[in-house]
């Protein structure tokens, strides 16, 4: 791949605008209609809430206290009690309602992900990576939960309080009212540029940081391999420059958001002043329309309108990231899957497991075809070991016959019947396969064995674990069948685990079965109990293996050595051995020493 | 609290900045107090005595006010940015450092997700609660209690009557945050839960397709997804009881001022302009409250945290390097000689190699050989020390390992993996891993001898090939090779090849065996294997059973005198046999 193409691919253009992306976004708590308006209803109290506090005060103060009237003031405040009550009942409504509604957001996206991940290609998953898909489902749907939800309504609430209060001021004071928010356009310009200036600053130290993360965790993963070598000194003063560059982009990053707010701090203050000169001198040499009260309800009123100014400038960078976010995951949530059934699909109950290649055409990419004309009959019960060497194209086969990838050209069919009129469900039911990397789930052994089969009984996950030759090491476990698997390696070894992936394969019972043999080492006499196991998994079944045991090769009905495009030699082991070709060479290197 | 006294002594290299950010916050803090008096005199002498003179002083300092506050509280975040970015540079240097020096035991037990995390989400709680906690307490603490004063000595009262309200809402505070640290700390589990499934269900996403079950998948995400939405649901209502509440509070004190100081007002008792300030210094309770609450969380996790880094930084290194160390040089014979050597793993109640004796004659080679856990990989570990022996002791022609220079020795000794992580970079940085200053050359050379020349010509760069993350996109027999490349290029004295063949092809590994026959014969080599083919020509095999060495002789002594060795070779001819 090209240094260009590369690019390309980590910054695919977007087909969606910043206003695409939200009205979708939308469309998940549009269908909250209840509890929005609910939210709507509080918010509103609230606003009211803190709007009409001040003017409240300034009508004391003006109206009662001034002229000495305490019945007047005392009613005044009960007004005032009432208005905060509201605005606390609205508060509350607001906070829970809308946290329900955005965590329902959520929720739904997070599922509507999870099924949609269910029902992709394997092409999907070739292409982007597991940490890809990861970053869409977590760290995406994170960045549009924090957009979604008390961001929106806090900016939300700041537009109806702006809104309050810009009215409050202008049905009281005209004049005094303009002066207030003079100073509106300075603010607005300023922020824009410290906008743009600190996007700059932070993407750079998001970057530096970036870089620190990921050569800290190679670092951190190749310990070992850093002392075997002796290298610590380099890969430390590499590390201390990483380091240092994270530190200096962080400083200058802090440098203009520090700015920044105590600008801000000016500007608002500039309006508290223009507010109380211009008040105090039209309440001094006015017309006697601006009073003492008013010009107090005014100072309030300039200090609750900077807030939302400054919450709302906040808003900005939020949005970007959760559109960022929600482009890629509605990238995913648009990627259509490629092999679906097709209309008239018809269901396999139990097949005899016929299989036919018939002059198959296929590649992963449309540039290399892996297969090229290529043909393979399989009768009932055989099985077929696939040699040839890493990227020949031997797990190929099995891929198709799954229809993990359907092919381009020729015909695959199942007892006659071409797969892709097969159902996916009933096809892959007649398949069981046991994987090359004995994957295994953070679960139970037994709920791991039943992942073909979920109603199996405890004595079949019995039995089965028994013909895998497993049965034995699962009850020296502490906990037996119930013992629970951790990811990664720990508990149980590497060949064990292999001893639990034909269990499960075994107690799924299928018609096929695709056997990847694991090429990490165990030891002899595992190995002895994994060839039993298999042995008993191959028994009555059609089998397809991707070899690199001769001893399982040898066994093989027929062997298939794959490499350039197609089908190098075919026949069984004696047959091959006399041909003298690719497969003679390699059985020679195994035994001469 | 002797870890944030520990924490403290990481501030000293930067004291100057503490200090100016410090300065700076008591000026802010003081400006900030000072408003309400201007804004008081703006209305008592100003606005109601319709004086301009006092409206223009009073603006003109309120305006000054907000000047001296934007340079201070400028220099305050800066300063302290600069100073918290500094501690967590050289914690982390200290961190890092200690994690590429301490011993194998050590990464034995901790994963790269724990050293990561210690190093990235650890340092940065300490350093926020440097950057921002700290300063903030003491302004809160001097807001709060000035605030107060303040009060007090405009009209106690009045001040009286509305403190009322502060320890109710310092109740509720402190109720809600006992009660949501805990909460949170479940939505988090739940999260970390239902984001395992998803990590799951990608990485076996083969298993879960073949085995169609996509709807088990999408049920057990979806419950758990409820579980977690039930959750945040639990959270919110605390949120949505517990701040508002607290607002109303705030707000009811309001009330009490204006309503109780209004009257104090018409009996003229108090100044309007007084009943003004005092509202505004009533607001500057509430938030010293909030940012308390606040910081007692960032304090507990800065405290949790620090106790974790300094675990870490106080946890003995095992392996160290002797005070005038001799060093190994590549003219020596490199004869190694195991005395009587015990093993036991750190926390181990057995030992994994008991009374281990032989001798690898330069030019020679020993093999190794046995069953998973019977001790071979233990023993080579210890040539190169990466732990040392509890018992016995093993020579490097007639010195103690322990007694030579740390890095040389492992210079010297050079080990082939079995599990082989590389690096991201290209195929040639990552050969060049140990020595890199090599010349194009001698990386070309050293990967024609392990057989890896071939396939990487093959790459679409050449050498030039960037490997991904942890060398994926090349099988596992490709890393091997990769591997041996990498110890032929340093051309140690001593190679140990620990299974690090085990993913080849039969023909590849024979065409490796042959180009490393001139090397090996120069060498002192040592090897395990799984396979008696790669054993068979070597002279010195020993049989390895529970840490214990039960055999010894070439291949033809053993199938007679070792029955576990005939064992062996029988079951691996039932299956390899060809």
């Amino acid at each position: 791949m090209s240094q260009k193409e590369e690019n390309q691919q980590k910054k695919p253009k977007r087909t969606r605008t910043d206003w695409d992306v939200f009205r979708r976004l939308l469309s998940y708590i549009t269908n909250e209609r209840a509890l929005l308006s609910i939210v709507f209803v509080a918010l509103l109290m609230q606003t009211a809430g803190t709007a009409l506090g001040p003017a409240l005060i300034g009508q004391a103060v003006d109206q009662f206290i001034i002229v000495d009237d305490r019945a007047g003031l005392a009613r005044t405040m009960m007004l005032l009690g009432g208005t905060y009550l509201i605005g606390y009942l609205g508060f509350m409504g607001q906070i829970f309602f809308m946290n329900m509604v955005s965590q329902r957001l959520l929720k739904k996206l997070r599922g509507d992900i999870f099924a949609h991940v269910q029902k992709l290609s394997m092409g999907y998953f070739f292409k982007h990576g597991t940490g890809d898909l990861m970053s869409r489902l977590v760290n995406d749907t994170g960045a549009i939960g924090t957009l979604m939800g008390q961001q929106l309504i806090q900016s939300l609430g700041s537009v109806f309080g702006l809104v309050a209060v810009l009215i409050a001021m202008f049905t009281q004071n005209v004049q005094l009212s303009i002066v207030t928010i003079l100073v509106i356009p300075i603010m607005v310009i300023l922020t824009w540029q410290f906008s743009i200036r600190s996007r700059a600053a932070y993407k750079e130290s998001r970057e530096a940081l970036g870089k620190l993360s990921a050569d800290l965790e190679e670092d951190l993963s190749t310990i070992k391999e850093a002392q075997s070598f002796a290298v610590t000194e380099e890969v430390i003063n590499h590390f201390r420059r990483d380091n240092a560059h994270n530190r200096d982009a962080n400083i200058r990053a802090a440098g203009i958001t520090a700015a920044f707010a105590p600008l801000m701090d000016v500007l608002s203050t500039l309006a508290t002043v223009l507010v109380a000169g211009y008040g105090g001198y039209l309440a001094i040499f006015g017309d006697g329309t601006v009073t003492v009260g008013l010009v107090v309800a005014f100072l309030s009123y300039a200090q609750q309108f900077f807030r939302p100014v400054q919450l709302l400038s906040n808003l900005y960078t939020t949005m970007q990231a959760a559109f960022a976010a929600g482009d890629r995951v509605f990238d995913l949530l648009d990627a259509e899957p490629d092999i679906v059934d097709r209309a008239q699909a018809q269901t396999i109950n139990t097949a005899d497991g016929y299989v036919q290649f018939k002059d198959v055409v296929f590649g992963y990419t449309e540039e290399k075809i892996i297969l090229n004309n290529v043909s393979l009959d399989v009768q009932p019960g055989q099985m077929i070991a696939f040699v040839g060497e890493t990227g020949s194209g031997k797990s190929t086969f099995v891929n198709l016959l799954g229809r993990f990838y359907d092919i381009n050209a020729g015909s695959l069919t199942l007892d006659g019947i071409d797969v892709r009129d097969l159902t996916l469900t009933s096809l892959r039911q007649q398949i069981g396969e046991v994987p090359q990397n004995s994957f295994l789930f953070s679960d139970t052994i037994a709920n791991n064995l039943r992942y073909g089969r979920r109603d199996a009984t405890q004595s079949e996950v019995e039995a089965a674990a028994q013909a895998a030759m497993a049965h034995d090491f699962i009850m020296e476990l502490p906990d037996g069948y119930e013992t629970v698997l951790t990811s990664g390696a720990g508990s149980i070894s590497q060949g064990q685990r292999q001893l639990l992936c034909i269990a499960r394969a075994i107690l799924a019972d299928p018609r096929i079965l695709i056997l990847d043999e694991a090429t990490s080492n165990i030891d002899t006499r595992t190995e002895r109990l994994v060839q039993q196991a298999i042995d008993n998994l191959l028994k009555n079944r059609t089998a397809f293996v991707i070899a690199h045991r001769l001893s399982t090769i040898r066994h093989a009905s027929q062997i298939v050595v794959i490499g350039d495009g197609g089908i190098l030699e075919q026949g069984n082991h004696e047959q091959l051995v006399t041909a003298g070709g690719y497969y003679a060479g390699l059985i020679k290197a195994q035994t001469l020493d | 609290m002797a870890v944030i006294k520990r924490g403290f002594q990481y501030l000293t290299p930067y004291w100057t900045f503490a200090v100016g950010a410090f300065i700076s916050m008591l000026l802010v803090t003081a400006t900030n107090l000072y408003v309400p008096q201007l804004i008081q005199q703006l209305i008592d002498e100003g606005i109601e005595l319709e004086n301009w003179n006092g409206i223009l002083f009073a603006t003109g300092g309120l305006l000054l006010m907000a000047l001296i506050r934007g340079v201070f509280s400028f220099t305050n975040t800066y300063w302290s940015e600069k100073s918290s970015q500094g501690i967590a540079f050289d914690l982390r240097n200290e961190l890092f450092i200690k994690f590429e020096t301490l011993s194998f035991s050590f990464h034995d037990t901790h994963q790269t997700g724990q050293l990561m995390t210690r190093t990235t989400s650890d340092v940065e709680a300490v350093r926020n609660f440097f950057a921002q906690g700290l300063l903030q307490l003491i302004s809160a603490i001097i807001t709060f209690i000035g605030s107060i004063a303040i009060l007090l000595l405009t009209d106690w009262r009045l001040a009286l009557a509305v403190l009322t309200t502060v320890p109710v809402i310092i109740a509720i505070f402190f109720f809600l945050f006992t009660r949501m640290g805990p909460l949170f700390g479940k939505v988090q589990k739940l999260l970390g839960q239902l984001n395992n499934i998803l990590q799951e269900n990608i990485a076996g996403v083969r298993v879960v397709k073949s085995f169609t079950a996509e709807p088990f998948e999408a049920a057990r995400y979806q419950n758990q997804n409820e579980r977690l939405y039930k959750q945040n649901i639990e959270v919110s209502r605390y949120f949505a009881t517990g701040f508002p509440t607290v607002f109303l509070l705030s707000n009811i004190g309001t009330l009490i001022v204006i309503w109780y100081g209004g009257n104090l007002v018409i009996s003229d008792q108090l100044q309007l302009g007084e009943l003004i300030a005092f509202n505004s210094y009533l607001s500057y309770l509430l938030t010293p409250i909030f940012t308390l609450g606040g910081l007692s969380q960032q304090l507990a996790s800065a405290t949790a945290s620090g106790n974790r880094l300094f675990e870490i930084l106080d946890t003995e290194i095992e392996i160290t390097n002797p005070t005038n160390g001799i060093k190994l040089t590549h003219h020596q014979p490199g004869q190694v000689v195991f005395e009587n050597v015990s093993f036991r793993y750190q926390g181990a109640e057995e030992d994994v190699l008991t009374n281990i004796s032989f001798t690898a004659e330069p030019g020679d080679t020993v093999a190794l050989i046995g069953a998973t856990g019977s001790g071979k990989s233990s023993i080579v570990n210890l040539v190169p020390r990466f732990y040392d022996p509890t018992a016995g002791r093993i020579t490097i022609d007639g010195h103690d390992v322990r007694d030579y220079d740390l890095d040389s020795l492992r210079q010297q000794v050079g080990s082939c993996l079995q599990e082989v992580t590389l690096r991201s970079g290209s195929i040639r940085d990552n050969i060049a891993f140990g020595k890199p200053d090599a010349t194009f050359e001698q990386i070309v050379e050293a990967a024609k001898t392990a057989q890896a020349h071939d396939f990487i010509m093959k790459q679409p760069n050449g050498y030039d090939t960037e490997v991904g993350e942890r060398g994926s996109g090349l099988s596992g027999g490709q890393r091997q090779r990769i591997a041996i490349a990498r110890v032929m290029l340093v051309h140690p004295r001593i190679v140990i090849f620990d299974d690090s063949t085990s993913a080849l092809d039969a023909e590849t590994e024979l065409k490796l065996k042959i180009a490393l026959r001139p090397f090996l014969k120069k060498h002192t080599s040592i090897i395990i294997a799984q396979r008696i083919s790669t054993v068979r020509t070597v002279q010195q095999i020993l049989v390895l059973d529970k840490g214990r060495v039960i055999a010894r002789g070439n291949h033809e002594e053993l199938l007679a005198t070792s029955p576990l060795y005939y064992d062996i070779v029988k079951s691996q001819l039932e299956n390899d046999e060809a």
